[in-house]
């Protein structure tokens, strides 16, 4: 009787512990595996949808412009005027408010602050850009973003434990400059 | 005793587990849609900055793909520069704004049909110079 109780006992404990460790694998790992995933994903959409905003603003901007009648190796990229068209395009390409907060619409959750518009003239062609593999052979330009995007599984309780209301993405691309212009 | 304490707890956690995963795929499900939809709208985007627009043709295929993408899918409106009727340097529209409904669980024994937006907005400066 008394070995009857202690296998009894024993089995009991067991059963109690494999489910408790299948709960600790399922919520400690599986968990956040499968969250960090879709994250991932997410981002990636972000990032397309991002780069694809960023091109045809930049070739507008050149277009608007008329860059294309002067030498592109003598206009400056960085002045007021390329700047206020370039931003104009992306407010529109990202659903952003003319001054890059962001709205209810916006491709990201925050607000979006241009690093850097750099040309690159024709030195050190070709250039394979490391992340894409896209190799360049004209003139092309850096462009570097900085985004806000909160997570969308979690997003408030991630949030609060981080203190912070989104967390910032650096966004780098290269876009190449057009043969009309 | 110890058996069916045992069938309670797996049923419990296989449950929660399968609560989890069919959850997680209702996530996911529109996610991958609006991968999709963006992919789709980005080959004819660029096939419109190059024309300056789309004929009415090439909005029709486009139209006709996004809905064939799934018979959840509704196109609620677009807005596509025609190629060949805006001047050099005028803003292309290209707008599509579509809805994909997707049965989701809302309690234990219940589920309802919850839309979510498909918006595609880009507009740009044409580059085309019509003769």
């Amino acid at each position: 009787m008394n070995v009857f109780s202690k296998v009894q006992n024993e089995e009991k404990g067991n059963v109690n512990v494999s489910v408790v460790i299948s709960i600790v694998v399922f919520v400690m790992i599986m968990l956040p595996i499968l969250t960090l995933g879709i994250e991932r994903y997410r981002i990636n959409i972000i990032r397309n949808d991002t780069s694809t905003a960023v091109e045809i603003s930049l070739l507008s901007s050149l277009t608007a412009l008329d860059i294309y009648e002067a030498s592109s190796e003598a206009y400056n990229f960085e002045s007021d005027e390329f700047i206020s068209t370039f931003t104009h395009y992306l407010s529109l390409n990202m659903r952003l408010n003319p001054d890059l907060t962001d709205t209810e619409r916006s491709l990201v959750d925050g607000d979006v602050t241009i690093n850097e518009i750099r040309y690159v003239g024709t030195d050190n062609l070709p250039y394979m850009n490391p992340n894409t593999g896209e190799v360049f052979v004209r003139p092309y330009f850096n462009i570097e973003l900085n985004l806000i995007i909160s997570p969308s599984i979690y997003r408030k309780m991630i949030l609060d434990v981080s203190g912070v209301d989104g967390f910032h993405y650096t966004f780098f691309d290269d876009v190449s400059m057009p043969i009309d212009n | 005793m110890s058996n069916m304490m045992s069938t309670i707890l797996y049923t419990v956690y296989i449950i929660i587990f399968l609560a989890f995963v069919v959850s997680i795929i209702e996530f996911t499900v529109p996610i991958i849609v609006k991968a999709d939809f963006d992919r789709e709208c980005d080959y004819y985007l660029d096939k419109s900055v190059d024309a300056g627009g789309l004929t009415v043709s090439e909005t029709m295929q486009l139209v006709a793909k996004i809905e064939a993408m799934s018979p959840n899918i509704n196109i609620v409106s677009y807005d596509i520069t025609r190629s060949g009727s805006v001047a050099y340097k005028d803003d292309v529209h290209f707008v599509i704004n579509a809805t994909y409904s997707l049965s989701t669980i809302t309690s234990t024994f219940t589920r309802s049909n919850k839309n979510y937006p498909l918006y595609y907005e880009k507009q740009f400066a044409n580059r085309r110079i019509i003769n």
